[in-house]
């Protein structure tokens, strides 16, 4: 009887594990600490560059960069390798316009870099 | 290996891919074990066509990055699911089974060929005398009846008199004839099918001992039929004029 019980409890088992992995983005794109807070670093970036705090939009964009990098190792299995790759671009695109002091450039790379976030783990 | 260093930490596309190769293989081990045991030679052309989308779909699921593999795997199991509703309905609706497989078409009937029923079917001529040659009829005229199945096999009835004598024909008494019992295989001993026999490990070493055989773990291979013959065949096989079928002196 249990073996007849495993025989289905595997496979369902593995389905399931399957499904929970490949829907897992939605889940652990959210942040585990304060240095992975991807949407936090975006918004304090955002504010530095409209007050045109260039030093502290470009620390802050670099901790962008890092918090986005921690994520890829969670959400890489789950996410499209296209928007892992192109919100890397947009936000190396956005520390450019900033050493630059170019704050309409630096709002449009970052507003992009919010709506690749948003379609990390969606369902669209 | 392409693995991409992105500030110090890991972004590998190599594993992405593995992972989704592990996903993709199970998923597919599962469906198609649900799907049945159906051989390759009974499949009808939708369920080789079925079988041939699910796998490119798994093959996507894989190697094509550039979406995620959720939309793959729905699309897998949609199909599967859509391939065993499928196979309900025609288990428990004759009509549906009918209306989906077909039906068997006989081409040949008493010896006269159906050219109607074979126009029907786009079957031409050279397609019924190749089928009835790979049947071992190379005369068309042996044959009473040509049934074409639903899985494209051709099943043939000759006419009595070209029909092969049997030995109930001849009044010849014969025995049962049954299936083999496996009892060794790789060296290992099958006490289950001892038992199933009636027989014990006593008794098979000392069947193994009169072929001068010491230990089981000597043989590849030992069945017992139903009249009681064990065949043995062990690991070391004596050949003394070994038969080469290559035609090319290697090496491979």
């Amino acid at each position: 009887m249990l073996k007849r019980i495993l025989l289905v409890a595997l496979p369902v088992g593995l389905i399931a594990l399957f499904i929970a992995v490949m829907l897992s983005a939605a889940v652990l794109k959210h942040p585990l600490g304060s240095d992975d807070d991807v949407p936090a670093s975006l918004s304090r970036v955002e504010t530095h560059v409209m007050a045109e705090q260039w030093q502290e939009a470009l620390e802050g964009a670099g901790k962008l960069a890092d918090a986005f990098n921690r994520v890829t190792v969670r959400v890489q299995f789950s996410a499209q390798l296209h928007d892992i790759l192109d919100l890397r671009a947009a936000i190396a695109r956005a520390e450019g316009f900033i050493k630059a002091q170019d704050r309409a450039g630096a709002m449009a790379e970052l507003a992009e870099a919010t709506t690749l976030w948003d379609r990390i783990g969606s369902r669209h | 290996m392409q693995i991409m260093w992105i500030g110090g930490w890991m972004l590998s596309e190599t594993l992405v891919v593995m992972v989704r190769a592990v996903i993709g293989f199970f998923t597919l081990l599962i469906y198609t074990r649900m799907l049945g045991k159906q051989q390759l030679s009974q499949l009808t052309y939708f369920d080789y066509i079925l079988g041939i989308t699910i796998g490119s779909m798994a093959a996507a699921l894989t190697t094509d990055l550039s979406s995620t593999a959720w939309p793959h795997w729905v699309g897998l199991t949609a199909w599967t699911a859509a391939g065993l509703t499928m196979q309900w309905v025609t288990l428990k609706w004759r009509f549906a089974s009918k209306y989906i497989d077909g039906e068997p078409t006989v081409v040949i009937m008493n010896g006269k060929i159906m050219e109607g029923a074979m126009r029907k079917l786009r079957y031409r001529a050279s397609d019924l005398m190749e089928q009835l040659r790979v049947k071992d009829v190379f005369d068309i005229g042996e044959v009473e009846f040509a049934i074409l199945e639903t899985n494209g096999t051709l099943s043939v009835l000759k006419k009595t008199q070209f029909q092969p004598v049997t030995r109930s024909d001849m009044n010849i008494s014969t025995q049962y004839q049954g299936i083999g019992t496996e009892l060794i295989y790789s060296g290992v001993i099958f006490d289950q099918n001892l038992k199933q026999v009636y027989r014990d490990r006593s008794w098979l070493d000392t069947e193994l001992r009169k072929k001068g055989i010491q230990d089981s773990r000597d043989v590849f291979l030992a069945v017992l039929d139903t009249s009681g013959n064990l065949y043995v065949d062990t690991y070391r096989d004596r050949v003394e004029s070994p038969v080469d079928t290559g035609d090319f002196p290697g090496p491979y």
